[in-house]
């Protein structure tokens, strides 16, 4: 038998979708069916959502059998938990249709599979038990993580209040983004007049460069600023990896559009600042709110609710 | 012939045994070429000496391939008792994403 009951919650960076996570399904005989999945989403103590892009047979089971098996894996620790879960619904649209389609058209876009990778519907799980799977034994020595606290939080805000200009403020930004939280790339972009493209007006680490132009619409920060949503791309490297081998099996032309400065195997998280209304002292925590706003995402361990609202993370 | 982490007394062994249907997901952890074996179960048995060593080589190939994608110390996700599975192979089935997903393989 497996181990005590395991709370959701304690293994959210299994939700990150760093590594895949796989479903079992059965059919009404009980043949087994195993497929991985782009994303799992932890969605409350008792619930979470799995995509759903190319399930022919998972779809096909769970219609006649709703109960199902989702492994996750914790990232930093490597160690494995099993989900014996029970399909609720399928979604098709709404704001979790939404929030997470986004995230599969980011990536999709990026890769030249627009309209090819797409998320057919989002299932929505009851987890009844989750366990550490017996023999599962984890890394012994942690990953590196940024440090997440309130202190770096205060720190934050009081050195951003001694910039005095809109140029040291932005940058002051991101450089304690990396000081404090641990984020060694970073950039921000302003949207122009029309909407149409973003710049990169600030920038450090490997990512960016200032003046960087980048069409709204396209790619993973042209599609977030199109649709307003924040769009996490948990491992670059994977995503490519898994967006390129559906390309295989496309015969027409593609063409990809470069993710500026990210690093393969890293994690991307895209902070959206539509518009910046002034530069002065004044207006600097105005300015500002988005990004913190966003960083207060970063520090809570629960999942940040993507809302369509200007100024959102 | 598999060999699979699967204590005695786990889930694993308790669905091995309860109807001999089995299903076998690989996938290139760099390519994401993947495929899906499914069969009825033969012998379920500890692997022989050739098998372990069979297993760890398969350990090392794997774990220096995922840390071209950026994972590391992946040789944890392998370790337990390991055991060997027989089956009859009746359906494969190509599981690469994409449109191709599903497709039977001849």
């Amino acid at each position: 038998m497996s181990g005590p009951d395991v709370a959701l919650r304690s293994i959210m960076p299994a939700f990150e979708g760093v590594i895949p996570s796989s479903v079992a399904t059965a059919s009404a005989d009980g043949t087994p069916n195993i497929t991985y999945i782009s994303v799992a989403r932890f969605l409350d103590d008792e619930r979470i959502a799995i995509s759903n892009q190319f399930f022919g047979k998972t779809t096909s089971n769970l219609d006649v059998n709703p109960f199902l098996a989702v492994r996750v894996v914790d990232p930093e620790t490597l160690l494995e938990y099993d989900l014996d879960s029970t399909r609720l619904r399928s979604e098709r649209t709404g704001e979790l249709f939404d929030s997470m389609r986004v995230q599969v058209d980011a990536i999709a876009d990026q890769t030249g599979m627009r309209g090819v990778f797409r998320l057919r519907s989002v299932e929505v799980l009851r987890v009844d038990r989750c366990r550490l799977v017996e023999g599962s034994v984890g890394r012994l020595r942690r990953s590196k993580s940024g440090v997440a606290t309130l202190d770096g939080l205060s720190a934050f805000i009081g050195r951003l209040d001694d910039c005095r200009e809109l140029g040291e403020l932005t940058q002051t930004a991101l450089e304690l983004l990396d000081d404090l939280f641990g984020i060694g790339s970073s950039m921000l972009l302003m949207a122009d007049h029309d909407l149409k493209s973003l710049f990169v007006v600030a920038h450090h680490g490997s990512a960016g460069g200032v003046g960087a132009e980048i069409a709204v619409g396209e790619g993973v920060i042209g599609v977030a600023a199109q649709r307003r949503r924040q769009v996490l791309v948990p491992h670059v490297t994977r995503a490519r990896t898994l967006y390129r081998a559906a390309a295989r099996s496309r015969t027409e032309d593609r063409q990809e559009i470069p993710l500026p400065g990210l690093t393969p195997g890293g994690t991307t998280v895209r902070l959206q600042i539509d518009e910046i209304e002034g530069s002065s002292d004044e207006d600097a925590e105005d300015t500002w709110l988005p990004v913190l706003t966003a960083l207060r995402a970063l520090l809570d361990p629960a999942p940040a609710q993507a809302k369509p609202a200007t100024g959102e993370q | 012939m598999v060999c699979i982490t699967a204590r005695t007394g786990s889930a694993m062994r308790s669905n091995l045994a309860a109807n001999g249907r089995i299903a076998v997901t690989v996938v290139d952890p760099v390519t994401y070429t993947s495929a899906q074996v499914k069969g009825t179960v033969d012998v379920v048995r500890d692997p022989t000496d050739a098998e372990f060593d069979r297993v760890e080589a398969h350990m090392g190939r794997f774990t220096d391939a995922v840390v071209t994608v950026g994972v590391v110390d992946a040789d944890c996700l392998m370790l337990g008792d390991l055991v060997a599975v027989g089956f009859m192979s009746a359906e494969a089935y190509d599981q690469t994403p994409g449109g191709s997903a599903g497709k039977a393989l001849a």
